[in-house]
């Protein structure tokens, strides 16, 4: 007490009263034990429409990816496959592309045994380009030479397309196709997955998670110059259906979507996973070449790439500010994707053909960066986490991040924290 | 202050809300506190049995009534399971425990709008000498009985100030009063209550 001094009377009133106990009626358990009881029932369904709520907004990221992916490669007047090919061999303008063989007997032997594999693959010396009926005049490039030699003997490259008439390998849209364009969809597995038998035990588990839906967008120099080689055809495939890029790139911000969850260790300590898809887009003035039987058929044009991801992200949090209001945190961690898509649609007057190609092997890729969560209520929470990502060279196909391989993120979501 | 001793020697086997049984006889009072945490509840029974007869008085010395006193025991057991979280083991748990219990109290006379009442203030200002003899005289029942009739307002300040031992500056931050007033009312408290006791023999 400030500037009063107890009583003999105020300390014998304190000994006597403070130190008091009495009998509480056993009723009293049973009421406290039933309201625990009740709280704990509502607090469950909250979590039940919580959890409900992430997948919503999970799979409403997803669709508005889908959404974004259809909606910029629907093109307004599709030309079927067979068509095209029809009509790249009879415009007038065109030349039928000759044969291997033909070129071979029609050429010098010396000069056309320094044709390398690539120059085959190339509108070049040995290939007609399909001319501005088709591609564009100011890409057009008639009677090209190589600029590169190949290391192989010319013998190979000439005896290969007899031996491997018309190898195509892993073309799934063969020379143009107007269907609509074959989506894989992320697969929204449930990371949430709650069955009732392990309800209860999980209940007290998930008041230490956070759910994420976070949409993100990576910048940096979206140009690029110089020319963009194709990665090496399948082995024992000399003249093969393929796109080469010539002259500058141009590249759409990266997006990303995703949901994930994020498991509270401690106030400051949690750890982070889920899945995310990515969207690598770029345009670029490029051939493409096809082989059509013992015929190869080249397209100068603009071509549209588009490369989505799947991803695995497993990141580490360390709040460094953990307020009613706002969260403040640093993060690292890695992320693992693989390609669920990587195509290629290539402009051209009588209709845009599109190509795919598989992608093999995994890109890994380690980034940290600096978060801010704005809590708003008690479960809900906005954040913005801007960052620096570095992308291992995985022999994935040209893009962005083969072009910046370091690159700086800006990731905003919403987080239910539970 | 009592505090808990390290083992709890409680013979309580309770079924919790999850159909598993804890033995609390043998948990030290940071265990049942762990386990309460997660909801146990045959450590939050515990829990219960060790704080709920001294936090009893507490809550009718606060508000004058068995019956109401009953109504802020159980409430401020919810709010004791719910903050459970935010004790952070610093200091005695009882402690931190009856701070819940009488905020609970506050709140509830608050909500009543009781604390506004003044009736008798007065009739308190005849102040009379302090008189130790006179009150060990009495037995605590009678004592209580005695602290429930003042009126809501000097009942509150006499308690946090003699029995809690909370400083004139907490008790206005606490009631929403200046210093001043706290200071008036435990002194018309004090009187009223000597008065009473002078007169109950």
């Amino acid at each position: 007490m400030q500037n009063d001094k107890y009583t003999d009377f105020d300390l014998e009133l304190k000994r006597m009263l403070g130190g008091a106990e009495e009998e509480v009626p056993s009723r009293l358990w049973d009421a406290v034990c039933s309201e625990l009881d009740r709280r704990d029932r509502r607090k469950v369904v909250a979590l039940r429409w919580r959890r409900a709520a992430a997948c919503v907004a999970a799979a409403a990221a997803v669709l508005a990816g889908i959404f974004i992916f259809t909606g910029r490669e629907s093109t307004p007047e599709p030309v079927r496959t067979a068509d095209v090919v029809e009509d790249a061999v009879e415009v007038p303008q065109t030349e039928t592309v000759p044969t291997i063989e033909e070129q071979i007997a029609a050429s010098a032997g010396a000069a056309l045994a320094s044709v390398p594999e690539e120059a085959v693959q190339r509108p070049a010396a040995a290939v007609t380009t399909i001319p501005s009926a088709v591609a564009p005049a100011d890409t057009f490039v008639p009677e090209e030479v190589p600029e590169e030699v190949s290391e192989e003997p010319a013998g190979e490259a000439v005896e290969a397309p007899a031996e491997e008439p018309a190898v195509v390998p892993e073309v799934t849209g063969e020379p143009v196709t107007g269907r609509a364009p074959v989506f894989v969809p992320v697969n929204p597995a449930d990371p949430f997955a709650w069955t009732e038998e392990d309800e209860e035990r999980a209940a007290a588990f998930l008041e230490r998670l956070s759910y994420t839906v976070s949409g993100n967008a990576m910048t940096n120099d979206f140009s690029g110059t110089g020319i963009r080689q194709m990665r090496a055809p399948a082995s024992g495939v000399k003249v093969r259906t393929g796109i080469e890029e010539k002259g500058t790139s141009s590249y759409a911000i990266p997006l990303t979507f995703g949901a994930g969850v994020r498991f509270n260790f401690s106030d400051r300590w949690s750890v982070g996973t889920g899945v995310n898809w990515s969207l690598l887009s770029s345009t670029f003035n490029g051939t493409y070449t096809s082989v059509e039987s013992d015929k190869i058929h080249s397209i100068n044009s603009e071509i549209v790439h588009d490369i989505q991801y799947v991803g695995i992200p497993l990141n580490v949090y360390f709040n460094v500010l953990n307020n009613r209001n706002l969260r403040f945190y640093l993060w690292g961690g890695g992320s693992a994707e693989r390609a669920i898509s990587n195509r290629y649609r290539i402009k051209s007057d009588a209709g845009d053909i599109f190509y795919k190609e598989e992608v093999s092997g995994i890109q890994t890729s380690v980034a940290g960066g600096l978060g801010l969560e704005f809590l708003i209520g008690k479960h809900f929470g906005l954040y913005l986490d801007p960052s620096a990502r570095y992308f291992f060279d995985c022999g994935q196909p040209s893009s962005i991040r083969t072009k910046h391989p370091f690159m700086l993120n800006y990731e905003v979501g919403v987080r239910f924290n539970l | 202050m009592q505090h808990f001793g390290d083992k709890t020697h409680l013979n309580t086997r309770v079924k919790t809300q999850n159909q598993t049984s804890t033995d609390v006889t043998t948990l030290t009072e940071q265990q049942m506190i762990t386990l309460s945490k997660k909801g146990d509840r045959a450590a939050q029974k515990a829990l219960f049995d060790s704080l709920s007869t001294k936090m009893f008085p507490l809550c009718i010395r606060y508000m004058g009534s068995r019956e109401a006193a009953e109504d802020v025991l159980q409430e401020g057991f919810i709010a004791l399971f719910s903050k459970l979280d935010s004790y952070s083991g610093e200091g005695s748990f009882e402690g931190w425990a009856r701070k819940v219990f009488v905020n609970t109290a506050l709140m509830t006379l608050r909500k009543n709008d009781v604390m506004k009442q003044s009736e008798d203030i007065e009739s308190a200002r005849s102040l009379s000498g302090s008189d130790v003899s006179a009150l060990q005289s009495i037995s605590y029942k009678e004592l209580m009985g005695m602290v429930a009739e003042l009126p809501p307002g000097f009942r509150t300040v006499l308690n946090l100030a003699l029995v809690e031992g909370y400083s004139h500056k907490e008790i206005s931050t606490m009631l929403g009063i200046s210093e001043a007033t706290s200071r008036s009312q435990l002194q018309r408290a004090r009187v009223m209550l000597q008065n009473r006791i002078k007169n109950y023999k």
